[in-house]
């Protein structure tokens, strides 16, 4: 009926509207008081909206039905974004926190599709942002090809990882992807000669496209937005992608067989699917996306070292997924979330890592009781 | 040479065994992987430094001062695990290995924060006291110094009460059985839950054993020591077979040969011992998941 359908329109305008003011009231706080009382404000509306959610089922039906419309909605505001940022750091933040959710939708390929353990996928963004750094610098490769390198190498090492994955499951696989992480961050310090070790690489070209080179800010009329809006972009445009190749893939034969694999390996290789083939799709796949965000966070800063890929970041991606529950709206929400939450937490300067370090185990706790049995 | 080697590798292999017996016996017993343990090893050598400089001002003689210290560390440091356990252990039990690596980590996490804010210039390493004042001997060639003596003795000491306790204890036995039945065990009569929560504190104290070794024999803590420690413990405990304490204390002296082996051996080979025990482990997962070591059954 045309009335139930402009209805479910407004309201999934409103929603959009609404939570769009929350957030963008949210980046641009900085106080610490303010962000007491930003949060818990936030989790009375949460517990609220969670209420009237449960009690009226036609909200939570309008939503689901205009999910198309919330996703355009989404990118619009996305779009929009840099005209209404603090100022160039915060979009800087904004950037990261893209590149964070397309590293979060690489590890939902492997871990939430296909159910293999990846503790190590630092290992995937460093060779990426290693590879396109090192070809721009030593061969002056330009960067549009760079990123596809940079995504092939990073697939590379994901086929080289999923070997073990043939023989070995569950945490035990975890801890062997935790052991190839730790390795390969370690060969790129110790190998001097190709990588640079310690002093990193700098000097890393930004991408240009018809012309307008990366590091200019962008002009439109009267306005003016920051050079790093031109990243911004970038990563909002390459997330995108991302995340429509994600959910096609989910529902493409690859993300059905990949379930079934999860589910019961013995009976899907009964019924003649080839598990390790599977198996070496999963790893390369979602290794491509975290070479694509290196390359992308290489070209970005300008210069890399080892001490920006570190080991835990594995695990905070690993907690994206699970808190995101393992579908791409939820993993990209949880990315942006855990990018922003440390810079927001700045303002309780030292303490910032130890509260996160607690969030995070709050989270855990709470999600593993809502979880557990349900077989992942 | 070789002999010094040894003895290097002697100490830090007590280091490993002390740490890896604790990833053992709680994999043995709840079949999960808890990283929040490397986090106590280190709590252990800091609440042990904090406790020395205490101890200074009291004046009491090194030795004795180093025994009291060891003492201290092990009861509180047990007495933290058992708090984690309670904490974020317990309530995931049940939960997937994945979510429970997760939240292991995060505690770990909050560990080395917690000493990183809270201990006064915690981000930089922290002297910690030799109580034999460096003095050292020589054997022929080798030259040992007296605190390393005195750790191996502490470390001998550890690892005989822990098999006393597994062997001549009713705990023990309550550990043996929960590791082998946990329905079976609780079907006999045994409190599950008090000896998880027991294991937890031995666990810890050795843990917290270890990283006092560490400190000792370096010289030095971190806030961040426990990371490496704890993979290194791990790897001990797998190349022993996870469950297997005896397998876990061998494990950690293999791992500490091969790793002053190839810091010792191999041209640049210091640079890469991280890589070669995260190797070991690798390959020992992927093709001897049950452990290198088929013999002890404890």
């Amino acid at each position: 009926m045309p009335g139930s359908r402009l209805r479910s329109v407004l309201l999934a305008c409103a929603t959009l509207a609404a939570g769009f003011a929350v957030v963008i009231v949210g980046l641009r706080i900085t106080d610490a008081m303010a962000i007491i009382a930003y949060a818990g404000g936030l989790v009375l509306f949460g517990a609220a909206s969670w209420f009237v959610g449960r009690r009226q089922q036609a909200f939570t039906d309008a939503l689901a039905q205009e999910r198309q419309l919330l996703a355009i909605g989404t990118v619009c505001c996305a779009a929009v974004y840099p005209f209404l940022a603090n100022d160039a750091y915060q979009l800087h933040v904004m950037a990261m926190a893209g590149i964070f959710a397309l590293m979060g939708l690489g590890l939902n390929v492997t871990v939430g599709f296909a159910g293999l353990a990846e503790f190590g996928y630092i290992a995937y963004y460093a060779i990426g942002a290693y590879t396109s750094a090192l070809i721009n610098v030593r061969f002056g490769v330009n960067f549009w090809l760079c990123m596809p390198v940079a995504a092939f190498a990073a697939a590379s090492l994901g086929t080289l990882v999923a070997l073990p994955a043939l023989r070995v499951k569950g945490h035990y696989l975890g801890l062997v992807t935790l052991g190839f992480g730790f390795i390969v961050i370690q060969l790129i310090t110790n190998l001097e000669k190709v990588t640079g070790g310690t002093q990193g690489v700098f000097g890393i070209q930004p991408p240009a496209l018809f012309g307008h080179s990366f590091q200019q800010p962008i002009r439109i009329g009267e306005v003016v937005l920051p050079y790093q809006a031109n990243f911004y972009y970038l990563v909002l445009a390459m997330l995108i992608l991302a995340a429509w190749v994600c959910v096609n893939l989910q529902r493409s034969r690859w993300g059905r067989v990949w379930a079934a694999m999860q589910a019961d390996e013995v009976a899907t290789s009964a019924v003649g699917l080839n598990l390790t083939k599977l198996k070496f799709l999963a790893f390369a796949t979602g290794a491509s996306f975290g070479g694509i965000a290196g390359s992308l966070y290489a070209h970005m800063v300008g210069y890399i070292d080892p001490s920006g890929f570190r080991i835990i970041e594995s695990i905070f991606l690993l907690a994206v997924v699970a808190v995101g529950n393992w579908r791409v709206p939820g993993v990209i929400a949880a990315a942006v979330i855990f990018t922003i939450m440390p810079e927001k937490l700045r303002a309780f300067a030292d303490w910032r890592l130890l509260i996160f370090g607690i969030l995070l185990l709050v989270v855990m706790l709470a999600r593993g009781r809502s979880i557990a049995g349900s077989g992942r | 040479m070789l002999s010094q080697q040894l003895i290097n590798a002697t100490v830090l292999g007590s280091m490993y065994a002390l740490i890896g017996v604790g990833f053992t016996l709680y994999f043995g017993m709840l079949n999960l992987i808890n990283m929040a343990h490397g986090g106590i090893y280190m709590l252990g050598a800091f609440i042990a430094l904090s406790a020395f400089h205490v101890g200074a001002q009291l004046g009491l003689p090194p030795v004795l001062l180093a025994v009291a210290v060891i003492i201290v560390s092990i009861v509180l440091t047990g007495g933290v695990g058992v708090v984690i356990e309670r904490i974020a252990v317990k309530p995931l039990r049940h939960a997937p290995p994945l979510v429970f690596l997760i939240s292991s980590m995060a505690v770990y996490m909050v560990l080395e924060e917690l000493v990183l804010t809270l201990y006064p210039n915690g981000a930089n390493p922290q002297v910690f006291p030799d109580p034999f004042d460096l003095k050292s001997f020589s054997i022929g060639p080798v030259v040992m110094g007296y605190v390393q003596v005195f750790l191996i003795a502490v470390a001998v000491l550890s690892i005989a009460s822990l098999h006393f306790v597994i062997t001549r204890t009713d705990l023990g036995r309550a550990i043996r059985a929960v590791t082998a039945d946990p329905i079976g065990a609780q079907m006999m009569g045994i409190d599950v839950d008090r000896t998880i929560g027991r294991t937890f504190f031995i666990g810890s104290g050795l843990a917290a054993v270890g990283g006092i070794l560490e400190g000792m024999n370096f010289g030095s803590v971190m806030f961040n020591m426990g990371f490496l420690a704890a993979i290194k413990g791990f790897t001990a405990a797998v190349i022993g077979g996870l469950g297997n304490v005896y397998g876990a204390l061998a494990g950690g002296f293999l791992v500490a040969l091969v790793e002053v082996m190839a810091s010792g051996y191999l041209p640049g080979g210091a640079a890469y011992k991280n890589v070669i025990t995260f190797s070991l482990l690798i390959l020992c997962l992927v093709f001897r998941p049950t452990g290198l070591l088929r013999s002890a059954i404890h």
